[in-house]
């Protein structure tokens, strides 16, 4: 039973990841019915932003000029590193996907993974072919409730992480923009036709994926304080495969789906040798696709591009 | 490999030392040996670089060599008969001494005394699963013999999950940035290596400090291998006494001179010759200290 | 002229669908543009929104302004030129509120969105009985309503309707045009695209006839109703 509560655990940090990763492929693709293959790779760049701007407050902080607590900077760093990631999204939408919305779906796809290969290129020329670690912004406390090992840091991660994906879904069913986005992926063709500018909701919508993104990076950062610049690839397939797994553009499914992976990943290996983890994982997953093609929450859709 | 070629034929050089990572040492050795020319290579752990090669020696133990020293030193220091492995199965390093020190393991305390056996694969990040099953098993070790980022989150995550037993590692890692990304969750670890600059006494201090003075800094192993691999070709040269000049005749005289070295007492330890040209050295353990400096912890032999 | 066109030209590819259209309207008018499938009479007003582009040459120009200086959501916001797209296409993920909503994307004044929501609901009720309804769940009718109520808050200074009478009960069809005929009255101008012919030369008072990418026929709607040539193509002999 203890095992079973200190897997749960586990799999809830974990999945909270690819949960947040997951929303930013899935909101993309709703709207503008292409995947933003670069955004494992942006992932990533909020990582090492967060890691910048960190370890400039720390500095900063260390220097006497500004003593800030390290929670205080842990959520200045998630706000700054939003801000400049959600800029990184938009320069990518920019000069990446709105000269091809009307390309060939697979132009638009290969655009996405030479994006990602220049982020990649990019880091290492900036900084050079070498991890980074994390700042420890706020000291590991373990907590032990009846054998069961809790850090505050896997509470804080999972916390915030919910928080923002509860924003995120509150903004996107309460907000104007939010129902822009939701009236794009159901028709994006018509959605000018009601003076609604589409570049800003596609702007917008790299923008609110990249900052979640960020968030992610920085969590990532502090759970696992090892940084490189190729730790957005994998890790990127996988919450494809979890925005996949939730259904084209849901909220609530990407989000599901990403705590589910986690889960299906923890578990597996907890019954399984870990070496047939990934293996056994991805059968269950492929299967789940078999019976659910258009996942959890996905609807048979025909895209009707033209008016 | 040109280079390689030029020395042996054009420079007619007596013997080689060098080079030092497998990559080139591995063809540099094939060379050397087509050309009847001894050469040493004071760091490379890969076994084709002296197989079959009768004139090609090292001065470094191999890989598999690690598994049973840090089972002895384990068994030896503490007691314990229960381990438990964690490596990453894709990568050949890792994977080999995972199995090498199984098998070693399992020499001494029998079948099933390896209690957990967990695997993960390059690039990952989480290791939850593996070390909550690890820390089910009931095993009082970890050995993992992981690279500095792998180390890093691996300690820093087995401590979160309630892990207080010692954690094992291997030579690598030895990295400078293993304590750098892992932090004071890495103090008092043992991992096994070829030789530690920090508590070292006798001949190898005499070493270290002299190579201080001359070049302001702490000479690492490579230094130290390169440093007994030259002592190695000096007594080799010696023995065969006067050169006669006929270069192919001098080359085989310092090659058997070489083959025949008995308990060569060098700075990272005593070492005589395998018949592949390995040497059988004794291997340091290094205690990781609360100074997050790499101490000489013991010298345990196979 | 309200709106005023001349010498426009669009092709889809290689297949050129207008062949130099000129026409205009008037403040206030109701204008329809009649022909058979094909004729291209949703493509004048994809041309008229700027959905599609037209080539050169081609002069549009509404209330005096350049409508080809503007991106398609700008000629809703700036110039008050809605349009129904031919089959609705309502948000059916969407509410019949949030449809309402989102037609008032780009406007500021709170108080007169409410207003002209008050105004739609009461022009069409039925619409007020199902606002938390999904939009994809409504009867044909219902959705036209809607699609004409969303068309009247993002802008109706003219109002682009394409085949609003399509799918709908002979009895729907009525109040769906006794409903535009009151929105008229209140000042908008409509310019209507039908394959019914009749059913559109009676609610207009000016009409064009269109046939394979020109404009064949123009006049009055009641003199169109009575014109030989429009009897046996288009109004069943
Ligand atoms: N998206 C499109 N791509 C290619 N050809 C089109 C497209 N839309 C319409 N057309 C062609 O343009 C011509 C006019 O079409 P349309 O304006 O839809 O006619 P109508 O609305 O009068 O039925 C037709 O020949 C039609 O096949
Ligand atoms: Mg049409």
């Amino acid at each position: 039973m203890v095992f079973f509560f200190q897997n749960l655990i586990n799999a809830l940090q974990w999945g909270s990841f690819y949960a947040m990763i997951a929303l930013g492929y899935s909101m993309v693709y709703s709207i503008l019915m292409l995947f933003n293959f670069a955004h494992g790779d942006i992932f990533m760049v909020g990582a090492y932003i967060g890691f910048g701007v960190a370890t400039g407050l720390v500095a900063l902080s260390a220097s006497g000029f500004l003593a800030l607590p390290g929670w205080m900077i842990l959520v200045l760093t998630i706000l700054l590193s939003m801000f400049l990631t959600s800029f990184v999204g938009m320069i990518v939408e920019r000069v990446g996907y709105r000269p091809l919305r009307d390309a060939p779906r697979a132009s638009a796809a290969i655009t996405g993974l030479m994006i990602g290969i220049m982020l990649e290129t990019g880091n290492l020329i900036l900084l050079g072919a070498r991890r980074v670690s994390f700042p420890p912004l706020i000291e590991s406390v373990t907590y032990n409730v009846g054998g069961v090992f809790v850090t505050n840091k896997k509470i804080m991660i999972v916390l915030v992480s919910l928080s923002f994906m509860l924003a995120l879904h509150l903004f996107v069913q309460k907000t104007r923009y939010g129902m822009a986005m939701r009236a794009m992926a159901f028709d994006y063709v018509v959605v000018p036709l009601l003076g609604i500018p589409i570049n800003t909701i596609a702007r917008l919508t790299f923008a609110i994926g990249s900052a979640l993104a960020a968030v992610a990076g920085i969590l990532f950062g502090v759970a696992y304080p090892v940084l490189d610049p190729y730790m957005g690839i994998v890790f990127g397939w996988k919450a494809f495969v979890a925005a996949i797994l939730g259904g084209r553009g849901s909220i609530m499914g990407a989000t599901l789906a990403g705590f589910l992976m986690g889960f299906i990943e923890i578990f597996v290996a907890m019954v399984f040798p870990s070496t047939l983890r990934d293996l056994i994982a991805y059968s269950i997953i492929l299967l789940i696709l078999v019976f659910r093609p258009h996942g959890f929450f996905g609807e048979p859709y025909s895209a009707r591009l033209r008016l | 490999m040109k280079v390689n070629t030029k020395m042996i034929t054009e420079d007619e050089v007596l013997v080689i030392v060098g080079p030092q990572s497998s990559k080139q040492a591995v063809p540099a050795g094939d060379v050397a040996d087509n050309y009847a020319t001894p050469m040493i290579s004071p760091w490379s752990t890969n076994p084709d670089t002296t197989k079959d090669r009768p004139y090609v020696f090292r001065g470094c133990f191999l890989d598999p060599f690690q598994g049973p020293v840090v089972a002895n030193f384990i068994t030896n220091e503490f007691g314990y008969t229960k381990a438990a492995v964690l490596y990453d199965v894709a990568s050949d390093y890792p994977k080999g001494l995972a199995e090498f020190f199984k098998e070693a393991w399992e020499k001494i305390h029998g079948e099933g005394s390896v209690v957990a056996y967990e695997s993960f694969t390059t690039k990952d990040a989480d290791f939850s699963s593996q070390l909550t099953k690890i820390n089910q098993s009931g095993a009082e070790v970890l050995f993992t013999p992981q690279y500095y980022n792998e180390v890093a989150l691996i300690v820093q995550q087995a401590k979160e999950l309630g892990w207080t037993k010692p954690i094992v590692g291997s030579d690598s890692w030895g990295s400078a940035e293993t304590v750098a990304l892992c932090g004071e969750a890495c103090y008092g670890l043992f991992f096994s290596t070829h030789y530690a600059a920090a508590g070292a006494t006798g001949k190898t201090k005499a070493f270290i400090d002299r190579y201080k003075e001359k070049y302001d800094y702490t000479p690492d192993d490579v230094a130290a291998l390169t440093w007994d691999s030259l002592g190695i070709v000096e007594t080799a040269v010696k023995k065969c006494g006067k050169i006669t000049g006929k270069i192919e005749k001098d080359r085989k005289c310092v090659r058997d001179a070489m083959a025949k070295i008995e308990k060569y007492a060098g700075i990272t330890g005593q070492m005589t010759f395998t018949e592949e040209g390995d040497p059988i050295k004794c291997a340091v353990i290094v205690k990781i200290s609360d100074k997050g400096e790499y101490e000489f912890y013991k010298s345990v032999c196979p | 002229m309200l709106l005023s066109i001349q010498d426009l030209r669009v092709s889809y590819g290689r297949i050129k669908a207008l062949h130099g259209l000129d026409f205009e309207i008037a403040d206030g008018e109701i204008v329809c543009i009649i022909g058979a499938n094909g004729a291209g009479k949703s493509t004048t007003l994809r041309a008229i929104s700027r959905m599609v582009p037209v080539e050169d040459g081609t002069r549009m120009t509404f209330m005096g302004q350049d409508l080809l200086k503007l991106p398609p959501e700008k000629v809703v916001s700036q110039l008050g030129i809605s349009h129904v797209p031919e089959g609705r296409r309502l948000f059916g993920n969407l509410t019949v509120l949030e449809n309402l909503q989102l037609a008032a994307f780009a406007r500021k004044d709170k108080d007169a969105i409410n207003r002209d929501l008050k105004r739609v609901l009461t022009i069409f009720p039925r619409l007020e009985e199902r606002l938390i309804q999904k939009a994809g769940t409504l009867s044909g009718g219902e959705q036209q309503m809607l699609a004409i109520g969303r068309a009247f808050i993002s802008g109706r200074r003219l109002m682009l309707l394409d085949e609003p009478s399509m799918g709908l009960a002979p009895l729907l069809m009525l109040s769906v045009f006794d409903a535009l005929r009151e929105i008229n009255a209140e000042g908008a101008t409509i310019l209507l695209v039908e394959q019914n012919a009749r059913l559109a030369l009676q609610f207009s008072q000016r009409g064009y006839v269109l046939e394979n990418g020109e404009m064949v026929l123009q006049g009055d709607a009641k003199k169109l109703l009575d014109d030989p040539a429009v009897k046996t193509a288009y109004l069943g002999g």
